[in-house]
């Protein structure tokens, strides 16, 4: 009888530890995806939640006309930053001011 | 003893149905579900319209500032984009409109005054151009819609008084020009749909009155003519302001806004008859200054605030099915 208590035991707490271990893998990683792709002789981003997009941007947001990012690194920055916007419960907004912060280059086409 | 084990059984079975009835109440016609939103973005005030299926929504306040930011709601696609930025002054409560393949933003309030500046924005290119300034001075709270090659804006809020005046834009010459015979009160915050060829304009507050009026607006004539009041039947509660309108599938749709505290509550407008009908309120918070957009066969109402909770969720309204607490 004891054996069988323990072994019980010993399955509960394995089942636990198995759950905890999942539960913090899922929380510790993001919930949101980014996705850079070629697009118009340019590049865009795509951002999901669980596997579902919620923003797409074939073009560079917050300026006029439509302009693609001139290369994947310019596409990844805005994305990344878009992203910790998100995780941090803020406006996942471009401004213009950050489009220059982060050096992205705006006349490629030209 | 055998009776009373009947009574019990029966007793219980009726306690049952009278249960399963209180909770099957719930089969009201209209049903809500919630779309794509990003988590913490709430802002009230913000301007909207809709052009070729994609919603277009931007400025704004979120309790805090005034925005110029601007985005495309795919509603195909359930996605958002962000879009070139609004280039005039960052403003909350302004007006717009869609007018044969553009958009028209106009007055507003920056938080300090009143505005009356007038823009388009070209969704092929993604630009902005100013336009002629509003005819009617400064203006927040107004009432805009585009309709037969004609935009018009009327009613609102001047930094002094409630107006009832309406003006017209033709955007051939990019001009406005005074269009008379508006027939209702001054007002502030009130709302309009369209349903084919009319436009319906209704609610809205002056003096901490709610207004009761109902319009019907024929552009081909230029007719204002008054339709039954919203407080018709007893059984209304539809005044209010702060609302938004909208229309799906040729009938009129009132959600939301204000009448001494937030709502939820959902009124459609048959033109036909010229009776409202109660359908479920909006599922989500109560609020006032929310957003719609309809493409005449889908509609979403989102964001607005419910006291100084701002708003970030959006949802779709099916009004002709029944509702379901549990999507």
């Amino acid at each position: 009888m004891k054996n069988v208590l323990k072994f019980a035991f010993g399955i509960g707490l394995i089942a636990i530890i198995v759950v905890i271990f999942f539960q913090t893998n899922e929380s510790s990683s993001s919930d949101y995806t980014t996705r850079v792709y070629p697009v118009n002789s340019g590049f865009g981003y795509e951002i999901s939640i669980h596997n579902k997009v919620l923003i797409k941007q074939d073009n560079i947001p917050a300026i006029q006309n439509e302009i693609p990012f001139c290369n994947e690194d310019n596409a990844n920055t805005i994305a990344s930053l878009v992203v910790s916007k998100l995780e941090n419960k803020i406006a996942p907004t471009i401004s213009k001011a950050e489009l220059k912060e982060n050096k992205i280059i705006l006349n490629c086409l030209n | 003893m055998i009776k009373n084990s009947t009574k019990v059984l029966v007793l219980c079975a009726l306690a049952l149905s009278l249960f399963n009835c209180s909770s099957d109440d719930d089969n009201d016609r209209g049903n809500w579900i919630e779309r794509s939103v990003f988590d913490g973005v709430p802002r009230s005030n913000v301007v909207g319209f809709v052009i070729d299926e994609l919603g277009y929504m931007g400025t704004g306040y979120d309790g805090d500032d005034y925005l110029v930011d601007f985005w495309q709601y795919n509603i195909a696609g359930d996605y958002w984009v962000q879009k070139a930025d609004f280039p005039g002054t960052e403003r909350s409560s302004a007006t717009g409109f869609a007018l044969d393949g553009l958009g028209y933003l106009g007055t507003g309030y920056d938080g300090v005054d009143e505005l009356t500046d007038f823009w388009s924005y070209n969704p092929g290119s993604n630009s902005w151009t100013q336009k002629a300034d509003f005819l009617g001075g400064v203006r927040q709270a107004a009432i805009g819609f585009g309709i037969s090659g004609t935009g018009y804006i009327g009613t609102g809020y001047d930094g002094d008084n409630d107006r009832k005046d309406f003006y017209k834009y033709d955007p051939t010459s990019d001009t406005w020009s005074e269009l008379v015979g508006f027939g209702g009160e001054k007002r502030r915050f009130g709302t309009t749909f369209t349903i084919g060829d009319k436009v319906y304009i209704g609610t809205g507050v002056s003096n901490g009155l709610y207004k009761t009026d109902f319009w019907e607006f024929d552009p081909s004539t230029e007719v204002f003519t008054s339709k039954l009041d919203l407080d018709e039947e007893d059984d209304y509660s539809i005044t209010r302001s702060n609302a938004v309108g909208f229309t799906v599938d040729g009938l009129g749709y009132i959600v939301s806004g204000y009448n001494g505290g937030v709502l939820n509550s959902t009124w459609e407008y048959d033109p036909g008859t010229d009776e409202w009908e109660d359908i479920t309120g909006l599922e989500g918070y109560s609020r006032q200054d929310a957003l719609a957009f309809s493409t005449g066969t889908r509609a979403f109402v989102l964001l607005g605030r419910s006291g100084s909770l701002y708003l970030d969720d959006n949802y779709e309204l099916f009004p002709q099915e029944d509702y379901d607490d549990e999507d």
